[in-house]
C-alpha cells in the first residue's frame, strides 16, 4: 500500500494494524536526516537509505527478508532517476514479500514521472518501463492525505540603481559563463536579489536563506532547519527535493516569500506554480483520507 | 538510459527454464558449441551444456577466442572449465592472430594479438593443444571492417560460418546488455524460438540464460560449487559497485577502466602488458580520470569541446584513420555536446565507431537559451 502525507501518528496505526497478517519482522528503510521510531512488539530492523545497495546489508537482508516480513519504505524516494542502482536494490528486497508499505510526505519530487518510484516500490516489476498515467492512483491500494502548499508573497520594494546593479550583474554572468553549468546564472541572481532583501529584516522573525552570508541570529540555512516552525523565505533552496524536506520538517504549508519585482523572482514564483499545480493534479485525483 | 525491458515473473525458476532449452537445443541438434569468455555467465552456461552432454554421453564443443591480452585469472577459469568434463567436452581454444583496439595509445592504437614473429612479447606461451591456425577457407574469409583489418569479430563470424548446422550457446543476458538483446530477439531464429538468431549454414545462436538476472548466476555458481574468475573476488573486495564488476578485455574503448586496477590485482600481468603494448600505463593512471580518456572535463588551455576536437584532429597521429573521422563528423551537428563525445571517440582510437555519438542539439545551449529569455 501507498500512504502519502501522513504523521508519525496515523503511520504508527497503520503499521499496527498490518502487523495482523502473521508478520514476523519488520524491516523499515528511513532517509538519514527524518529517522523514525515505531512502537510494536515484532522484531524491526532499522535501515537507512545510503544502506540499501551496501554489500554488508544487501545479502544479508536478501537472506532474512521472506514472504513473512513487512518492508516499510518510509520517505525512501530521494532521486528522481527511476532506473538508480539504490532503487534497483530496494527492488529486489520487496519482491521478497507480498508486504510492504510506502510512506511519503509528497506525492512527487518535481514531476509527476517520480510517482512511478512509489509505484515501482510497491509492485515491483508491475509498471517497470511505463509512464505515469493518472489512472495508477485509483488502481492500487494509495491513499493520501494532502499537504496544499501556498506562497504569500512579501514584496520588497528596488530602486532603480539596484535595478541596473542586477542587470549588469546578469549580463556579466552570461558573458563569463563559459563551461560552467547554466544553472549557475539563476542560482547566483537570487542570491544577488536576496542581499537586496536584507533591508527588510526584522529581529523579531524567523527567516531561512540559502546561507549564512547575513550573519544575523535569525536567519537560518537550510541545513540549520531541523524542527517544526514558521520561517520566511529569503532565498529557496535551489533542489527542489531540499526545498520538500524543508516544508516537511517545519510543516509550513503557507510559504512566506520576500519578493521584489527583479526577474528572478518572477521565476521563482512561476517555478513554484508549476510544482503546486502537478501536486494539486495528483492530489485532485487520489483516494484522499 | 531506462531499459523498457519488462520482467514478468512466471511460475518457473530460471534454473528449470534454461535446462529446459538445453533440452530442447540437444533434442534439435547434434552439433552444439558453447563459447566462453572465463567470466560468471559463460561459466554457467558451460556447465548447464556440459551437463545435459555428460547426460546424453555426447561431446560438445567449448570455445574460446584468446585475445592474448586477458587477465590470468580468465586463462585459469578457461582451463578450469575445459577440464569439467573432458569425455564430452572439445576443446576450441583459439590463439590466431587477429587486430584489437588499443584505447590507450593513439600511437600503438592497434595490437596485433599473437603476432608472428613476436614470440617474446606475447603476454604468455599458446597452450599446447589450442587451434593456431584460421581453420576456415582463407579464399572465402569474411572482414567487418577493412580500416580495421581481421578483428575479434571477424574471428567469431568466421569460425561460426565454417560450422555447419550447429547450436552455438551465448551467455547473453537480457538486463545486461538490453539493446543488444532486443536486437536479437526480435524475431524467431529458430522455429518458434525467439531466444536465438539465425545464423548461416542452418547454424543458429542461442541464448539459453537470457532472463537470468544478476543474482541467479551467482546463486548457481554457489550451489553447483563452481569455481569462478578471481577477479570478482577482487573487485568485491576492492568495494566495487554490482554494474562494475565485471570480467572484460583490458584495453578496448569500453574496457580500458580495468586497467586501473590491474597492477593490484594481477601485478604480473600488468607488468607483462607494459612490456606488450604502449599506453598501460596511461590507462592505468588515466582510465577513471575525467580529463583525459573519459573526456568529461575540458583541458584548461581550450575553451570548448569544439576547439579541443580541432586540435585532435589536426594532431591526430594516423593519418588514414583521422579520415575516417573527418568524413564521419562532417555528417554530424557542430556544437560542444556532440564535440565533446567526437572527443572521447578521437582519444580512444574509436575509427570503428564502437562508441557512438548522440547527434543532437547541445542541451547546454538550449538551457542557456532559456535563462536569457527568463533572466
Amino acid at each position: 500500500m501507498i500512504r502519502i502525507g501522513l504523521n508519525q501518528r496515523e503511520k504508527q496505526k497503520i503499521i499496527d494494524e498490518y502487523l495482523n497478517n502473521g508478520i514476523k519482522k519488520v524491516f523499515c528503510f528511513y532517509y538519514k536526516d527524518f529517522p523514525v521510531k515505531y512502537k510494536f512488539d515484532c522484531n524491526i530492523e532499522y535501515v537507512e537509505y545510503s544502506d540499501i545497495e551496501m554489500y554488508k546489508f544487501f545479502y544479508r537482508l536478501l537472506e532474512e527478508i521472506s514472504s513473512d516480513s513487512l518492508i516499510i519504505m518510509d520517505g525512501c524516494m530521494r532521486t528522481q532517476n527511476r532506473s538508480e542502482l539504490i532503487y534497483n536494490c530496494a527492488h529486489h528486497y520487496l519482491n521478497q514479500t507480498p508486504h510492504r508499505i510506502i510512506f511519503e510526505y509528497f506525492p512527487i519530487i518535481d514531476t509527476k514521472e517520480d510517482f512511478m518510484i512509489l509505484l515501482d516500490f510497491d509492485q515491483p516489476n508491475k509498471y517497470k518501463g511505463k509512464s505515469f498515467d493518472y489512472l495508477f492512483l485509483q488502481q492500487e491500494g494509495i491513499l493520501v492525505k494532502p499537504h496544499k502548499v501556498r506562497m504569500e508573497l512579501l514584496p520588497v520594494e528596488v530602486t532603480e540603481a539596484d535595478k541596473v546593479k542586477y542587470e549588469a550583474k546578469r549580463d556579466n554572468l552570461f558573458d563569463n559563463l563559459g563551461s560552467k553549468d547554466p544553472d549557475t546564472v539563476p542560482r547566483t541572481l537570487q542570491l544577488f536579489a536576496g542581499d537586496m532583501k536584507k533591508r527588510v529584516i526584522k529581529p523579531e522573525l524567523q527567516y531561512v536563506a540559502r546561507n549564512k552570508r547575513f550573519k544575523l541570529e535569525n536567519v537560518l540555512s537550510y541545513d540549520d532547519i531541523n524542527k517544526k516552525g514558521d520561517y520566511i523565505v529569503i532565498d529557496t533552496h535551489y533542489r527542489r527535493l531540499n526545498m520538500n524536506d524543508f516544508l516537511k520538517t517545519t510543516g509550513m504549508e503557507k510559504i512566506k516569500y520576500l519578493c521584489t519585482t527583479l526577474s528572478i523572482d518572477s521565476v521563482i514564483i512561476s517555478e513554484f506554480a508549476e510544482w503546486k499545480a502537478r501536486l494539486d493534479a495528483i492530489y485532485a485525483q487520489s483516494n484522499l483520507y | 538510459m531506462q531499459s523498457m525491458l519488462n520482467q514478468i515473473y512466471i511460475n518457473k525458476n530460471v534454473i528449470d527454464a534454461a535446462r529446459e532449452r538445453m533440452t530442447y537445443i540437444f533434442d534439435e541438434f547434434e552439433n552444439v558449441c558453447v563459447s566462453i569468455s572465463g567470466g560468471k555467465d559463460s561459466t554457467v552456461l558451460a556447465h548447464l551444456a556440459l551437463l545435459e552432454a555428460n547426460k546424453r554421453d555426447r561431446r560438445i564443443g567449448i570455445f574460446f577466442l584468446d585475445e592474448e591480452v586477458v587477465y590470468d585469472s580468465t586463462i585459469a577459469q578457461i582451463k578450469y572449465l575445459m577440464s569439467m568434463y573432458p569425455e564430452n567436452t572439445v576443446k576450441l581454444w583459439f590463439q590466431i592472430e587477429f587486430n584489437l583496439t588499443n584505447s590507450t595509445s593513439i600511437k600503438d592504437g592497434q595490437l596485433k594479438c599473437w603476432e608472428r614473429g613476436k614470440h617474446d612479447l606475447w603476454m604468455r606461451s599458446k597452450e599446447p593443444d589450442s587451434i593456431q591456425y584460421k581453420p576456415w577457407d582463407r579464399t572465402k574469409e569474411t572482414i567487418r571492417d577493412k580500416n580495421k583489418g581481421f578483428g575479434f569479430y571477424d574471428a567469431l563470424d568466421n569460425f561460426q560460418d565454417s560450422r555447419k548446422d550447429t547450436a552455438f550457446l551465448v551467455g547473453l543476458r537480457a538486463t545486461e546488455s538490453p539493446n543488444r538483446w532486443r536486437a536479437v530477439s526480435k524475431n524467431p531464429g529458430y522455429k518458434d524460438v525467439y531466444w536465438c538468431t539465425k545464423r548461416k549454414n542452418g547454424s543458429v545462436n542461442f541464448y539459453p540464460l537470457y532472463d537470468w538476472n544478476f543474482h541467479d548466476i551467482w546463486k548457481y555458481i554457489y550451489d553447483a560449487g563452481l569455481k569462478y574468475s578471481k577477479i570478482y573476488d577482487y573487485q568485491y573486495k576492492k568495494g566495487m559497485g554490482l554494474q562494475e564488476i565485471r570480467v572484460s578485455s583490458l584495453i578496448h574503448e569500453k574496457s580500458f577502466k580495468a586497467l586501473v586496477e590491474l597492477p593490484e590485482f594481477e601485478p604480473k600481468t600488468y607488468d607483462k602488458l607494459m612490456k606488450r603494448i604502449g599506453g598501460i600505463a596511461v590507462g592505468h593512471i588515466y582510465g577513471k580520470d575525467n580529463k583525459m580518456l573519459r573526456a568529461r572535463t575540458l583541458p584548461k588551455n581550450l575553451k570548448s569541446w569544439r576547439e579541443y576536437r580541432d586540435f585532435l584532429l589536426e594532431t591526430y597521429p594516423d593519418v588514414s584513420k583521422r579520415d575516417i573521422f573527418v568524413k564521419r563528423y562532417a555528417k554530424y551537428l557542430d556544437n560542444n555536446y556532440v564535440a565533446r563525445q567526437e572527443c572521447r571517440q578521437l582519444i580512444l582510437n574509436d575509427y570503428e565507431n564502437n562508441l557512438p555519438v548522440d547527434n543532437k542539439p547541445d542541451p547546454r545551449e538550449e538551457t542557456i537559451k532559456k535563462w536569457r529569455e527568463l533572466l
